[in-house]
């Protein structure tokens, strides 16, 4: 265990452990054990495989040490940047005994009780292994295509969480299982409920008569859990994968899944959540309904979708979908301007409250601009496009056709909606819908900035998720209130929940605490993100 | 498979397979493990997991021509297997190492583990040999003999290319004692020596006076006595038999041989007695039931002569030697030409994370040493820990850890060998055949029990553990496999 590479400030060390492989959930936890020991002069610390791209990374982060040069990908790479304390390199050395011992403790943590069928551990397993239906594949993007392949010539359907799958993969994969009738979801496949049963990250939601086809995770949890909310059901709702609608797959999964759910007896309803399609898949997608079942589609970011073409009945956002869906499975037709200008009347009461509220307590200065410090990448979408700026006026790590490209997705720029769960972020790091902290810090950085009038957060709920929201957040939200009372001033804070009340963290709960910490609490993303644009419009 | 897709339809939007939207839900989990709360407590459901790991190797080229070659890999994997099960190890004579072990010299010193010259070898191999050195009057001090040693005039070479095997230092010099083990199936032979106990002991580098005192009073009394014991049973000691009773009664014969031992005193004590004086009979008896591992050395020749006549198979994936001379790990593999003096695929030798006894530590350990992983090779040892729960604690783990390691183990061996049934599992099979191609897949290495020697000559055992063999080897064997068998 040695101490090198002096870097401006701190002192960067580190640790190889030899062929030990975690996957990137237990690397999560272990960089929270070591974020939570920041009180032992923690300055960075990023713990990943060492893979070719993990490596340069490091470097790039300044947290490079020269014993890194022999590690393999096989083997964790653990590096921390410690203030440096009188020359006395004693403490680290202590500090990283102490990571790895708890690196250790997890490894053992793996308790053999049998709670599945079976416990089964190690490599490339046999697929057949108790005649399973549908594999969930979540391993490294290199070997998921093979495991998928394996799942697929056993007549076992696939979900595939696992991103970084070659494009051509995915063509191979979708193309030998339209062939076999199986169905690939994914790879980069987030969300899917299948029976009631969440897969991935997703939501408990009441079950009912409307399917969902979606190519986006965040979307379909938003849309599931606002069914539900209302008081409607899923019958399934099936994840694609993003790249399903783009020319090169063609659509596959996307079709198929909108075939299965109409031979679906119990679905009467169907609701297709995605980006633009390519308009050859969406001529197909159109041509596959045949009006024996509604189909609503919210293809986010399309040109003039709030139309009707083929059949389909076309929304503009998330919110509208979910609710045009919702009310036709209950029979009262599709019309929902009534619904819809509540909304925004309500919308607007809540912005004159808080425009109110920035005036009056931001004595002699005009905050104007407002920040989306998001974890779900189609909110991300969804609320530049609510939104509706001038071009020059709204910046994003991941813009729309609404908005620019943000120079360094860390530094925000007059209305920035930033995607904390992009790879700039998580590299090494756990995503933020399961670690809030990087999202936690970013707060307590814009907080700080006298030109912010609005700050917008999501909490997705569910499976996968945060298992315990509000343990981090709530001390958060006070040292921010805390810091603008002590200045003076007042932003308005507005999140929106996304999830059930029969969720493990229950929606509920969350909204309440969120409430008491004198957030703005909104039901959806739109709501939120339409609060927010009468606030900064006036 | 339990599956409703038995209707064939040639047009493919029709007939999607919704087996998943209205049955129940099998899923196979691979990766995250959280995944898997969210099908905790649902009726609809069942599932099993899989903690993924990538493989060793990952190059597509390399598996296709294993793939390729699949049946024939399988076929002779089948026969070695077959070879290992219905080998038949029998304890048949004891003699003087240089009037039986194969090309043994008087200048031939046998070592355990992969070749190894002097310099390289660690604290405990070198006072093993200054001790042998000494017990055999090559030198007359420790000084003389390293000076000797290290000038080359002492022959070193494996105990395994001479068909004998030996425990940590594994050194053999030709005045030893050794007993003859014959594979009655197969007739071949292997050679290993008498264990001389625990505590201050050649093979862990001890070579003091009391530990030649031992050394000769083995060759001038228990030698005899053994010799012709065995001789006076016809040399009928039926070794398989006697594991697989110990299998039933706590022993997986690497780490504890308590019941093996008790066997074999039990079948040996009537006939000791018959052809001894009373008080070479008290002593002999005396030193056997005072050593719980005296059975180790022929558990561990009863699993060479049993592998042995699986060597040389060709197109065997199967490892038909492991084992370790303290600085590297070696292994042998049938397909690649196992039965020659060549053909070791090396690695570093890791250090066992062990548990260490009262006043020891890591840092005194020496990298893992000895021929005793060919207990492991066999499929018992490590392999069948779940045997033997009475020692999971000394090794630092829970009976259940002792399970998963036996079962770990199923996913990498080519077979079960009923001769050798773990009660716990309902009497199945230990894992058998350890095949090279499942260790590099699915990057499970082999678990082997193991006794850790401090890395000074002469201290002894400082701890014992459960540890997985290096990766080394393994990768650089299965590179050599397929090449071979594209030639």
């Amino acid at each position: 265990m040695d101490i090198a590479s002096k870097k401006n400030d701190g002192v960067v060390c580190g640790f190889v452990r030899k062929g030990e492989y975690y996957d990137s959930v237990s690397l999560m936890i272990i960089s929270k054990k070591i974020k939570d020991r920041e009180g032992d002069g923690i300055i960075d610390s990023s713990v990943v495989m060492a893979t070719k791209d993990n490596i340069l990374n490091l470097k790039q982060a300044g947290l490079y040490l020269a014993k890194f040069e022999s590690a393999e990908e096989s083997d964790l790479v653990v590096a921390i940047r410690v203030q440096e304390e009188s020359g006395d390199s004693g403490d680290s050395g202590d500090l990283l005994k102490t990571i790895e011992l708890e690196i250790k403790n997890l490894n053992k943590k793996d308790d053999t009780k049998n709670d599945g069928l079976a416990s089964v551990c190690g490599g490339s397993v046999d697929v057949n292994l108790m005649n399973a239906n549908l594999a969930l594949i979540s391993v490294n993007g290199r070997y998921a295509g093979d495991l998928a392949l394996k799942a697929l010539n056993n007549n076992t359907h696939v979900m595939l969480f696992s991103d970084n799958v070659p494009l051509e993969t995915e063509v191979e994969l979708k193309q030998l299982a339209r062939k076999k009738k199986l169905l690939v979801m994914g790879p980069d496949c987030g969300t899917a409920i299948i029976a009631g049963v969440p897969l991935a990250f997703a939501n408990e939601v009441r079950r009912g008569s409307i399917g969902v086809v979606g190519a986006s995770g965040t979307g379909m949890q938003e849309v599931t859990t606002l069914i539900s909310n209302f008081g409607g059901g899923i019958s399934h709702a099936i994840g694609t994968g993003g790249r399903d609608i783009k020319k090169e797959v063609g659509g596959i999964s996307f079709l198929m899944a909108l075939q299965m759910f109409k031979d679906d007896p119990q679905t009467k309803v169907i609701l297709l959540i995605s980006k633009p399609p390519h308009k050859e898949v969406m001529n197909k997608i159109v041509k596959e309904v045949d009006g024996a079942k509604r189909v609503v589609a919210v293809f986010l970011g399309a040109e003039n979708s709030s139309s009707s073409r083929g059949g389909i009945i076309f929304r503009d956002n998330l919110y509208e979908g979910a609710l045009t869906a919702y009310k036709i499975s209950c029979g009262k037709g599709e019309n929902i301007d009534e619904e819809m200008k509540r909304v925004d009347d309500s919308a607007e009461a809540i912005a004159r409250g808080e425009r109110k509220k920035i005036k009056n307590n931001n004595v002699g200065r005009y905050p104007k601009y407002l920040r989306g410090l998001y974890s779900g990448g189609t909110f991300v979408s969804e609320a530049q496009l609510v939104l509706d700026f001038e071009k020059e006026e709204m910046f994003s790590n991941v813009p729309t056709h609404k908005s620019s490209k943000l120079e360094d997705a860390k530094i925000s720029c007059k209305n920035t909606i930033v995607d904390l769960g992009e790879d700039e972020f998580t590299m090494g790091k756990p995503h933020p819908m399961i670690d809030y902290s990087l999202r936690n810090e970013r707060l307590l950085k814009e907080i700080l900035d006298p030109e912010v009038a609005v700050i917008m957060l999501d909490y997705v709920l569910g499976y996968g998720a945060h298992q315990d929201p509000m343990s981090d957040t709530i001390s958060i939200l006070k040292r921010a209130k805390d810091l603008l009372a002590k200045e003076k001033r007042y932003i308005s804070i507005l999140a929106t929940v996304t999830g059930t009340n029969k969720d493990p963290q229950n929606s509920d709960l969350v909204k309440e605490a969120l409430k008491a910490a004198g957030v703005i609490v909104t039901d959806s993303n739109y709501q939120m993100s339409l609060i927010a644009k009468k606030i900064i419009n006036g | 498979m339990n599956m409703a897709n038995t209707n064939i339809n040639t047009n493919i939007n029709t007939n999607i397979n919704t087996n998943i939207l209205t049955g129940d839900l099998k899923i196979i989990n691979f990766g995250l493990k959280s995944f898997t709360d969210a099908f905790k407590g649902r009726s609809n459901v069942s599932w099993a997991h899989v903690d993924f790991k990538p493989p060793l190797i990952s190059d597509p080229a390399l598996f296709k021509i294993i793939d390729e070659k699949r049946e024939l890999i399988e076929s002779a994997n089948q026969e070695v297997v077959k070879r290992i099960s219905s080998g038949r190890p029998f304890l048949v004579a004891a003699a003087r190492a240089i009037d039986a072990i194969p090309g043994m010299q008087a200048n031939t010193i046998l070592h355990a583990g992969p070749p190894v010259e002097w310099s390289k070898m660690c604290g405990p191999m070198r006072g093993a040999v200054i001790g042998a050195m000494l017990y055999e009057k090559m030198a007359r001090t420790p000084e003389e003999a390293e000076i000797l040693a290290s000038k080359g005039s002492v022959k070193f070479s494996p105990c395994h290319e001479h068909k004998a095997v030996g425990p940590m230092a594994g050194i053999i010099s030709p005045s030893m004692p050794v007993f003859i083990i014959k594979n009655e199936e197969y007739g071949n032979y292997a050679y290993a020596t008498m264990n001389e106990g625990l505590g201050k002991v050649l093979r862990y580098g001890a070579y003091d006076e009391s530990v030649l005192e031992r050394l000769n009073w083995m060759e001038k009394t228990l030698f005899p006595v053994m010799k012709r014991t065995i001789e006076a049973m016809s040399g009928k000691i039926d070794l398989k038999n006697i594991i697989s009773q110990a299998l039933h009664m706590g022993d997986e014969v690497h780490n504890r041989n308590r019941a093996a031992t008790s066997l074999f005193y039990r079948q040996l004590a009537p006939i000791i007695c018959k052809v001894s004086n009373a008080e070479d009979a008290f002593q002999v008896l005396n030193f056997i039931n005072g050593n719980d591992h005296f059975f180790l050395n022929l558990s561990m020749a009863a699993a060479k002569a049993t592998l042995d006549a699986a060597s040389d198979v060709k197109y065997s994936s199967i490892v038909t030697i492991m084992a370790r001379n303290g600085t590297e790990f070696g292994i042998k593999v049938s397909g690649i030409g196992s039965g020659s003096e060549k053909n070791w695929f090396t690695g570093e030798a890791p250090i066992p994370d062990a548990l260490f006894f009262p006043g020891y530590s890591r840092e005194d350990a020496n990298p893992d040493i000895g021929d005793s992983a060919i207990t492991e090779t066999l499929g018992v040892g490590g392999f069948a820990m779940a045997s033997a729960p009475s020692i999971v604690q000394f090794v630092g783990g829970k009976v259940a850890d002792a399970l998963k390691y036996t079962l770990s183990m199923y996913e990498i061996t080519a077979s079960e060998n009923s001769a050798f049934q773990i009660p716990y599992l309902n009497f199945r099979g230990a894992p058998m055949g350890i095949d090279l191609i499942k260790v590099i897949e699915k990057n499970i290495l082999p678990v082997i029990n193991t006794g850790v020697a401090h890395r000074l000559p002469g201290i002894g055992q400082v701890g014992a553990g459960v540890l997985n063999a290096p990766t080394e080897p393994f990768k650089k064997a299965f590179i050599k496999f397929v090449e071979v068998i594209s030639e």
